[in-house]
């Protein structure tokens, strides 16, 4: 145990520590582990910068080319309402998605896009399984794969489910 | 209305969702729901799936400004969601079988009390008195951010281990059960019960909610709640206002965001509270 009087309120940060958050003012454990989380959160990051911009540019354009197919829903109102009701006309099966995709329907552009997002997360757990292997962190890679696999579970059970 | 003004609408209402929730650790469904339902009288299994979609949307989105990352507790949040991902499972199956006016009473004392609680700590920025908790040392929750705003390195001491996890299976049933993210149950718990800082609270919240929500997502997406038209323009508009606020997160005072906090806590908990008694 360290010879620590007790918790530590707010200070001014040392002199070297600039800006990296990776280094021994961390109470958290020895430098190891957190350089450790720092290069993992690093890659979690881009992983998800990665997959939220695709995500974003997808569902863009899929309302791009719904609207462009679709002339009449730039002005009129009378379409509203259909779009917009349960059960409406627009794929939610992998099946009909992919059909929808081969024809090149915006609507199943854009649910490719929500697809992709709907993801990220799991990427980001799966990603912070492989890290945790990587750093030797027993304890986590457990975790890890238990919160992995429990939303992995969720979503085929989802799918089974649903469509 | 015309479909064209009404995704560049939801779309703008989408922005200010993905701001305040990115900036409070929210899913900005509580925002989402409300104002596809009554501002726009779209049914509400639509808004709800609508909603799924706009917490990954805050969570992820929030994650990709990398600042977000350093203020988050990676191993806490990791550690919380084996209970949360558990309780949204849970949620999910018990949908069809608690009455939900119950539900939006329970949801509206809880969010009720922790705004109360969190008022009476605003102005804190670390809690003076943390009970040595022993998973937390083991796991090496303990850690240090950056607060941009107070200009210091703010280190803390983790605790109430056991009590967190009973609490995130809590919010996650009640996420899978009402299609949110929960982050305003999720908050208040790492605020006060395991003395995380608000702003690590928020942050790692923002994490957290994501990985919830798709434990109900995949239920709402291949039944068919999920509308191109609406939760397209949804997932845009807070894809674009997550990234914004979560660069206000460094720059805000902490004891600003815990108003704010407070002050949407009590709205949605009244809210709740109208819709569970009316």
């Amino acid at each position: 145990m360290r010879a620590r009087s007790g918790p530590r309120t707010s200070r001014p940060p040392r002199e070297d520590a600039t800006n990296s958050g990776a280094d021994a003012s961390r109470s958290g454990g020895p430098d190891d582990a957190a350089h450790g989380t720092e290069a993992l959160e690093r890659a979690i990051g881009m992983v998800l910068r990665v997959g939220v911009m695709l995500s974003l540019a997808v569902v863009v354009i899929g309302l791009a080319i719904t609207f462009a197919g679709h002339g009449s829903y730039l002005g009129s109102s009378a379409g509203l309402h259909n779009l917009t009701k349960v059960r409406g006309a627009f794929p939610h099966t992998l099946a009909g998605i992919g059909r929808g995709l081969a024809g090149l329907q915006g609507e199943a552009v854009v649910m490719l896009g929500l697809l992709l997002l709907l993801v990220t997360p799991v990427l980001r757990v799966a990603v912070s399984v492989a890290l945790f292997a990587l750093r030797r962190d027993r304890a986590f890679v457990i975790i890890s794969s238990v919160v992995l696999a429990t939303v992995l579970a969720s979503f085929v059970l989802g799918k089974a489910t649903g469509g | 209305m015309s479909p064209v003004e009404f995704v560049v609408l939801v779309f703008l209402v989408s922005v200010v969702a993905g701001v305040l929730g990115s900036l409070l650790g929210l899913g900005g469904g509580v925002i989402v729901v409300p104002a596809l339902t009554l501002g726009f009288g779209i049914p509400i299994e639509l808004a709800v799936g609508a909603s799924i979609v706009s917490v990954i949307a805050t969570s992820s989105g929030a994650a990709a400004a990398y600042l977000k990352e350093r203020i988050s507790n990676l191993r806490v949040g990791t550690f919380l969601q084996i209970t949360a991902s558990l309780g949204a499972l849970t949620g999910g199956y018990l949908a069809g079988v608690l009455p939900q006016r119950l539900l939006y009473v329970v949801f509206a004392v809880v969010l009720g009390y922790s705004a109360l609680a969190m008022l009476r700590k605003r102005h804190e920025l670390v809690s003076a008195d943390v009970k040595p908790d022993r998973w937390a040392d083991e796991l090496r929750l303990h850690d240090t951010y950056h607060d941009e705003a107070a200009g210091t390195d703010v280190a803390y001491r983790v605790t109430g281990t056991r009590v967190g996890l009973a609490l995130m299976y809590v919010a996650g049933v009640v996420s899978g059960l009402l299609g949110i993210g929960s982050g305003a149950l999720k908050v208040p718990a790492m605020d006060l019960a395991m003395h995380l800082p608000i702003k690590v609270s928020s942050a790692t919240s923002n994490f957290m909610i994501g990985v919830t929500a798709v434990s109900s997502a995949g239920i709402y997406f291949f039944r068919g709640d999920v509308d191109p038209f609406i939760a397209g323009p949804v997932a845009a508009g807070v894809l674009v206002g997550a990234v914004g606020g979560s660069r206000l997160l460094g720059r805000t005072e902490s004891a600003r965001i815990r108003v704010v906090f407070i002050i949407v806590l009590a709205w949605i908990s009244i809210q709740m509270l109208l819709k569970g008694v009316l």
